[in-house]
């Protein structure tokens, strides 16, 4: 058994290293080379090595048509002789957002973090590779994007700038956190969380959590008495995640209306149907200030392990 | 040449075009041309050494809690990049690193990502948070956390170019520090104590895996990992009979500890199939499982008083908690002509969630009470979407798409004290989700495109009362773009409304905002913005007040103004002058009550007109970068942060405060 193993890693590593030559058909004499780019683009040329497709220009296993500058903008050997006709090569900025992203996915397909771009929001509405990333001037150390991740996001998401320029928000601004740490731009499968359409392009952490709990371990439990909020419609049920006017990024400022708009009783809602979500007790004097602050003694809001009512 | 000018001018404008900057690191490149080459290696290095300051007023815990930064001496920021110019390094072909506050900042993280061409990929990145937050709104502030969160995260690629690659991977998540936090202690009317917890939580994962070609753009993905947390804060108190929060309440406190070790692992699977480079189809499969398991004791002891003589009492639970979650997901698309793409995904998640705990208690040395309780809390959901894409013109395209989603959740409560037979309630309630969503893309000339987008969605059997139920989205923006110039306008609306014949509960938010930037020229730029996000929410809601039962409505509502501007210049090709304004403000319902109080403690109309929280938070800043040398810059900045809330009460205080932060730095750069 243990000798079969090591034939079959063996034989897997030799796949790996050897990675044999593709055998697709084309024509090599529309082919220009990298080199005949050179005489127009010396910019390009010049600091390709630092372009992670250098790997394409430096791999010899690979053939004409997936390496350097024809292997993303095709055989160029009709452009050279048209004098740099753009017409004649597939140049970026001429096509449309579907060909762009088929193009970049002829390579960049073997990852499973965007096996979900052709249905993502942002390929649905236009945006698609060539909108953020910026392959020859990209000010990034990685991942080639056209501006800072921030930047980029905020340039359609007004609405989300605005919200992290709140005082109480996650630290985007301040470049600890990127909205890659929560969204996947390349579009994401549907939640566990919720329902419908939304949220949308928020990747799944922890393979089917919340990605607040990639940082927030201590929510996520199991807990013995889970807080039903939590699980069913996510933590947006009492936060609002990128930035609020409010503590802990809390929906409202004060937390008594935030817990009895739902614990009001009313029968149809919350797991018991017919009872409602829980009202509080009667000994609970909202008009005693003490009482207005729920969190005072249900400390353990998210989840506890010794007490239904989370108190310890 | 060229190139290097543009990567440094984009880096420059990358930064001075920053919404709301913070101030620091500079970021800025010194010289004209950067990187040297050694050997077959080009490299690039910068970083930036100061001093930063802080003098602030007022409450200074709000504005540890919303900025943080301090005084002290810091790398404020550094980059190195090492590249291969042939792309046959003998160790790696590729070094990245990247810092940001090291040293003293409230946030700091290092990146660094090492690789060598076909045969291996590294990244590691580093993050730690100092987080203070005084919760003075939360919980009278007896809620205040000062914790340091770290987190690393690595990953290893082998072979990553090759058709079959193997990759690993190892995080670690830990949160420490001191903290307040309450116990509700003697009596169930409730008479809460503040006491210490130093919090000690760490999560670990494990994960290696592997992707294969399969063959036919067929790749398969598995991925297996081990995630383990620990939590081991210890919570203490002592004083010399402390009263509680209740002053109506007589009970004394002397000594108070609780441990709580609370341990557990989740290990998991991931097996994904998908082909995504087809002309004319494309499909995703992906099947995850996660066996999340939890231990726990607690040991709780108290010595207090009562009215009644001296009480020493006791709390000791055990128990576990289970929650095993398995979900499947499947996308399907289709391009049968170049114009027209249909996907179609479906979703199946379920989660049961299982625990028991003991419950014993000792009150003054005899066993009060015993108690065992179960429960099971079960989600099972299944979703299936298709959206059709069709671009009817070059200039036109036409989005639509349906949702259906069906949740049901499942409750079991059970309960038995003295070791007798469980009293179990069962629960169910399944919901239903109808979606519809419909959006046209315009692209009239190049440099103009229009989006506009809706939903609507229909919800039967919502959890919550503030659950998406009848509800509609209506989306718009106007882009118009061009290389010097873009101007963007935006208009959301999400309209909720989820009501029953007892209570009812709606939710209106609107947003709208425009954007505009202006590059002129190399040596100017200047950018702003203006979005206004209004929301007001009406909900019914049922409390008591002095043993009476209330009900009534709540409404609450808010109207944030929030505008930015940046101004950057170059002068003379030696001095960078960047300047920037930005200011949020809820002007609420436009009236400034100024310090007054929105609560008045009588029985029932005090949640009857709207609430509303008037505040002001704004934050000029310059910056002048001054070139000393072709590889070496002077920097300093300025930046205020200003905080005024026009609302107080016995719940919330006045948390206002002005704040001057800045840095001095010299940075060096090649």
């Amino acid at each position: 058994m243990r000798f079969g193993v090591r034939w079959a890693v063996l034989y897997l590593l030799s796949l790996a290293t050897a990675m044999p030559a593709d055998n697709s058909n084309f024509n090599k004499e529309l082919f220009a080379g990298s080199i005949a780019c050179r005489t127009c683009h010396p910019d390009v040329y010049a600091t390709f090595y630092r372009n992670p497709h250098q790997k394409t220009l430096v791999d010899a296993s690979l053939t004409i048509e997936k390496q350097g500058c024809e292997g993303c903008h095709g055989p160029g050997k009709a452009h050279v002789d048209a004098k740099g006709d753009k017409s004649k090569i597939f140049a970026f900025s001429q096509k449309q957002p579907r060909q762009i992203v088929d193009r970049c996915l002829t390579c960049h397909s073997n990852t499973l973090s965007r096996a979900n771009i052709r249905r993502s929001d942002h390929t649905r509405a236009d945006v698609v590779c060539s909108s953020c990333h910026s392959i020859h001037k990209s000010p990034t150390a990685k991942s080639l994007l056209a501006k800072a991740q921030v930047e980029l996001c905020y340039g359609c998401h007004s609405n989300v700038r605005a919200q992290f320029s709140m005082p109480f928000k996650h630290r985007v601004n301040e470049g600890f956190m990127q909205c890659s740490d929560c969204h996947n731009p390349h579009g994401t499968n549907t939640p566990t969380w919720r329902g419908g359409g939304r949220p949308r392009m928020v990747d799944q952490a922890l393979l089917n959590e919340e990605p607040c709990l990639k940082c927030h371990t201590d929510k996520r439990g199991p807990f013995a008495f889970e807080h039903l909020a939590v699980r069913v419609d996510g933590c947006e049920t009492c936060h609002i995640p990128h930035g609020s006017p409010n503590a802990r990024l809390l929906k409202r400022p004060t937390a008594f209306p935030l817990c009895l708009e739902c614990h009001n009783g009313t029968a149809g809602f919350g797991s018991t149907t017919s009872a409602g979500v829980p009202r509080q007790s009667s000994s609970h004097n909202m008009a005693d200030p003490r009482y207005q602050n729920c969190t005072s003694c249900h400390v353990r809001i998210h989840g506890s392990n010794t007490d239904g009512h989370f108190l310890r | 040449m060229k190139n290097i000018f543009f990567v440094a001018s984009s880096l420059f404008l990358t930064t001075a075009l920053s919404a709301q900057p913070t101030v620091g690191p500079t970021n800025e490149p010194t010289g004209s041309a950067r990187g040297t080459n050694v050997s077959t290696y080009n490299i690039r290095n910068s970083f930036e050494v100061g001093y930063r300051f802080r003098s602030a007023g007022g409450d200074v815990s709000k504005f540890r809690s919303d900025v943080n930064f301090g005084n002290g001496l810091r790398v404020l920021g550094s980059s190195l990049a090492i590249n291969s110019r042939d792309g046959k390094g003998r160790f790696f072909d590729e070094l990245l690193i990247h810092t940001q506050g090291l040293g003293n900042d409230p946030y700091q993280s290092a990146t660094l990502r090492v690789q060598k061409n076909k045969v291996y990929r590294y990244d590691l990145m580093w993050r730690s948070n100092e987080y203070f937050n005084p919760a003075a709104a939360i919980a009278f502030g007896q809620h205040l956390m000062n914790t340091t969160r770290q987190m690393q995260d690595h990953d290893l690629t082998l072979f990553p170019q090759s058709k079959f690659q193997v990759y690993g991977g190892f995080s670690r998540n830990t949160q420490r520090g001191p903290a307040w936090t309450t116990a509700n202690l003697l009596d169930h009317i409730g008479d809460e104590v503040t006491i210490l917890a130093g919090i000690r939580r760490q999560q670990t994962q494990y994960r290696v895996g592997g992707r294969a070609a399969l063959g036919a753009g067929l790749k398969v993905d598995v991925l297996r990992g081990w995630e383990n947390f620990k939590e081991d804060t210890p919570y203490d108190f002592y004083a010399l009979g402390a009263n509680g929060a209740n002053l109506a309440d007589e009970t004394t406190l002397q000594r108070y500890a609780k441990r709580e070790p609370y341990h557990g692992n989740s290990p998991f699977w991931r097996v994904a199939l998908f082909r995504e480079n087809s002309n004319w189809w494309a499909v995703n499969g992906r099947f995850t499982y996660t066996d999340g398991r939890r231990n726990f004791v607690s040991d709780e002891s108290l010595v207090g008083g009562t009215a009644f003589g001296p009480l020493i009492r006791q709390i000791v639970t055990t128990g576990d908690a289970r929650r095993p979650v398995a979900t499947g997901n499947l996308t399907v698309s289709l391009f049968p002509t170049e114009r027209f793409t249909i996907t179609n995904h479906t979703a199946i998640s379920n989660v049961r969630t299982d625990g028991q705990a003991n419950y014993l208690e000792f009150n003054t040395g005899v066993l009060e009470l015993q108690r065992f309780t179960f429960n099971y809390f079960g989600i099972r959901s299944v979703s299936n979407a298709t959206d059709a894409n069709l671009a009817v013109t070059k200039w036109l395209t036409a989005v639509a798409g349906y949702q259906y989603t069906n949740r049901r959740i499942r409750t079991v409560e059970s309960a038995a004290f003295f070791g007798g037979l469980a009293d179990s309630t069962v629960t169910d309630q399944t919901n239903n989700i109808h979606s519809g969503r419909l959006g046209l893309r315009l692209r009239p000339v190049k440099s103009i495109s229009i989006t506009l987008d809706s939903e609507v969605g229909r919800a039967d059997q919502p959890i919550y009362p503030t659950s998406d139920r009848n509800y509609h989205l209506l989306n718009g923006r106007f882009q118009y773009k061009t290389k010097s110039v873009l101007f963007a306008m935006y208009a959301k609306t999400n309209y909720n409304l989820n009501s029953t014949s007892i209570t009812s509960f709606s939710s209106r938010s609107r947003s709208y905002g425009a954007d505009a930037s202006w590059n002129a020229r190399q040596n100017f730029s200047i950018q702003g913005g203006y979005s206004k996000l209004h929301t007001d929410t009406l909900s019914g809601i049922a409390y008591f007040a002095n043993f009476r039962a209330q009900t009534g409505t709540y409404a609450y509502l808010s109207n944030i103004h929030t505008g930015y501007l940046t101004v950057h210049s170059t002068v003379a090709k030696r001095v960078d002058l960047l300047a920037g304004f930005s200011r949020v403000q809820d002007v609420a319902d436009g009236v400034d009550r100024n310090g007054g109080s929105l609560y008045q403690a009588t029985e029932r109309p005090f949640y009857y007109s709207a609430e509303t929280f008037p505040m002001a938070f704004s934050s000029p800043m310059g910056r002048v970068s001054l070139r000393l040398h072709e590889r070496l810059r002077w920097n300093a900045a300025y930046q205020y942060y200003g905080y005024r809330q026009s609302f107080a009460s016995l719940i919330i205080p006045n948390q206002g405060y002005r704040a001057h932060t800045g840095y001095t730095s010299l940075s060096w750069s090649f």
